[in-house]
């Protein structure tokens, strides 16, 4: 054990080795950067002090595992200063995070989680990881939150990231107990009553035939009665559903785009599952029938200038519902009272939950962004005065992918990058009308 | 060619589809001919080593070579992102891409000319001499700030450094050029870049390219 132990001690050393380098860089602003040494720095001394005094090899062992988490932790801290992301998505993001992702720390109560962003290869790589095991009672929880590299300026799918958030929160200490009290209020019924009831369903001999292909193609071994213990996590399906649910709730109908777009492109056969995740046209059909709970799909009257659009919106987004009643697993009552209690607590916590727009502005951003020009709260008005107005970043979101469903012809990546910059735009708009 | 009066460029600001400076967060950004510009959040920094000279043949013969001319292009410039609130400091000497804050469309029949602001050029603080926007630009404008000074110079984000005027072409004739303007459809600016030096100018370096 002695052997074991002078070896860690030297990795604390080393690692403050590296912590110090770390300070090279700036990740988010100086004060950013200051808060994230420190709080590494407090890690540091004390698992430096629980090794030094471990007296078994098991609580070494323990240790040993927060320090390697640790030296992971600084060296993504480095990482993340060398790749770019969408600052201004990450600002809002933050807004968001900083708002409901707070915990009762030695320093307070309702202490903000510490964000930072990386970037890494891979569709799939959206990512929030939250910190499940800390070596002490800190200051501050870190968030790392992860955008796929290629799609650096791709703001409106990063809305996505809203099922992260809600991963965040169901990781955040304050949230626990509501979180899963909800799974069990309102998500464990019917279909998702047990685990033997979603196995039920999904063998059922009513289920699609390329859901029974699928079944098919897994391995042998793999049966109704050992799905959920073998094969795949039902509480982890449960808690991806919650999830979905957060984010729906944040993003509004830019979740729903987000989502349809890339778990398609992900898995384009659309049928099957994962070990931690539920079939995907389950997950489809019961967003877009939340977007009706939430009265997202609202329309303005026929002959509304924005009408037409908003009508191509929900019907490209329509075109990924299943409509086989198998793909339904959710009654209307049921994801009514989840929606419900997801949007109690969020409430509480601004700007967390998705404000809808009124009409005027939604057409006034969508009519900047048809003209080629970021879509921001701005305009001239006809006493000749330039006038600026807060606009929710949600809401550019929201407009670039009606932009993208019209029938405009305009790149992909230019509605993408026009939303990122009017984003930019929007914040400094925001300071301006600030007291 | 005549400039736009503040009425003038009002009128043209309140069009569909016309001219474009967005967003102008007060009233006391329009002057009496022009529009103040405010620095974006990015800024391009040579990087020391990132390149012996600057030389025309050197960029035309890379072009061949689409490892040498990317690797060229890439390694150029040091990209910064500066957050509103935060400043990047300019020294002595140095040269800075920056974007504008705005967003700015110039209609086939105008002209817009960039220029420092007199009260940051008092303070050593250099925008190219005029950078001229052609009819037809789209995107934000790139700012080549240089510090004349002998002291270093913060910039923040947001701060107004420059000023556009504009100037309506005449015997300007739309529906002719609008060939020639169709063809820079979606070819937005969005952040600064390096500039191309020797395209269209290969006959003035041949000497230079021969093996």
């Amino acid at each position: 054990m002695a052997v074991a132990q002078e070896f860690l001690l030297q990795e604390c050393r080393n690692l403050r080795g590296l912590l110090n380098k770390t300070l090279r860089y700036e990740y988010g602003g100086a004060v950013d950067s200051r808060i994230f040494y420190q709080e590494c720095n407090a890690r540091l001394v004390s698992l430096e002090k629980a090794i030094g005094s471990a007296i078994d090899p098991a609580a070494l062992g323990e240790e040993g595992m927060h320090l390697n988490e640790l030296a992971n932790l600084i060296c993504r801290l480095e990482r993340s200063s060398i790749s770019e992301h969408s600052w201004p998505f990450v600002h809002e993001l933050k807004r968001i995070a900083s708002a409901i992702c707070t915990e009762d720390t030695l320093t307070g109560t309702d202490t903000p989680n510490q964000i930072y962003v990386l970037a890494d290869g891979g569709l799939d790589t959206y990512q929030i990881y939250p910190e499940g095991r800390r070596p002490s009672y800190t200051q501050k929880r870190l968030l790392t939150i992860v955008f796929p590299k290629s799609l650096k300026h791709f703001v409106l799918l990063h809305s996505i990231l809203g099922h992260e958030l809600g991963h965040a929160i169901w990781n955040c200490s304050k949230h626990k107990r509501e979180m899963r009290d909800q799974v069990e209020k309102h998500v464990k019924e019917g279909v998702f009553a047990s685990p033997d009831m979603t196995a039920t369903h999904i063998y059922s001999t009513t289920a699609p035939l390329k859901e029974r292909d699928f079944l098919g193609s897994c391995p042998a071994s793999m049966k109704q009665d050992n799905l959920f213990l073998s094969y795949a996590n039902w509480d982890a399906w449960c808690e991806e559903i919650l999830c979905d649910l957060v984010g729906l709730i944040i993003f509004g109908p830019s979740f729903i785009a987000s989502a349809c777009e890339l778990l398609t492109s992900m898995n384009p056969v659309g049928s099957g599952f994962g070990p931690q995740h539920p079939p995907i046209a389950w997950r489809l059909n019961y967003l877009l029938d939340g977007a009706k709970i939430l009265n997202y799909d609202a329309r303005p009257p026929n002959g509304d200038p924005l009408r037409a659009d908003i009508d191509a919106f929900w019907a490209s987004l329509e075109t990924f519902r299943s409509p086989d009643p198998w793909y339904s697993v959710f009654t209307s009552d049921q994801l009514r009272r989840a929606l419900s209690g997801m949007q109690s607590l969020l409430s509480r916590y601004p700007p967390t939950e998705y404000p809808s727009p009124t009409f005027e502005s939604l057409e006034q951003l969508v009519s900047m962004l048809k003209h080629q020009i970021p879509p921001v709260g701005f305009q001239i008005m006809s006493d000749d005065l330039p006038k600026c107005k807060s606009v929710d970043f949600r809401h550019i979101l929201f407009s670039g992918w009606i932009a993208k469903a019209s029938r405009q012809v305009m790149p992909v990546d230019v509605i993408n990058k026009l939303c990122e910059h009017a984003i930019m735009q929007q914040i400094a708009i925001d300071i301006t009308l600030s007291p | 060619m005549a400039a736009l009066s503040r009425s003038s460029i009002l009128a043209r600001l309140k069009l569909p589809d016309d001219l474009v400076v967005s967003p102008i967060l007060f009233d006391s950004q329009l002057g009496d001919s022009s529009i103040d510009l405010r620095m974006g959040t990015v800024a391009l920094v040579a990087r020391a080593g990132g390149q012996p000279t600057v030389d025309p043949a050197v960029q035309l013969r890379a072009n061949g070579d689409p490892h040498t001319s990317t690797e060229r292009r890439e390694q150029k410039h040091e990209r910064f992102d500066v957050p509103f609130e935060h400043f990047f400091l300019l020294h002595p000497g140095s040269l800075l891409l920056v974007p504008t804050l705005e967003w700015i469309k110039i209609p086939p029949d105008l002209q817009g000319v960039v220029t420092a602001r007199s009260s940051w050029a008092r303070e050593g603080l250099n925008i190219a001499t005029a950078t001229i926007i052609n009819p037809g630009y789209q995107g934000i404008v790139t700012l080549e700030l240089a510090n004349f000074g002998e002291v270093p110079i913060k910039l923040y984000p947001g701060l107004r450094i420059a000023q556009i005027t504009f100037y309506d072409l005449h015997s300007c004739n739309p529906v002719a050029d609008k060939a020639h303007l169709d063809r820079s459809q979606f070819k937005m600016s969005f952040e600064p870049q390096a500039g191309k030096i020797a395209d269209g100018d290969e006959k003035f370096l041949r000497s230079q390219l021969s093996p």
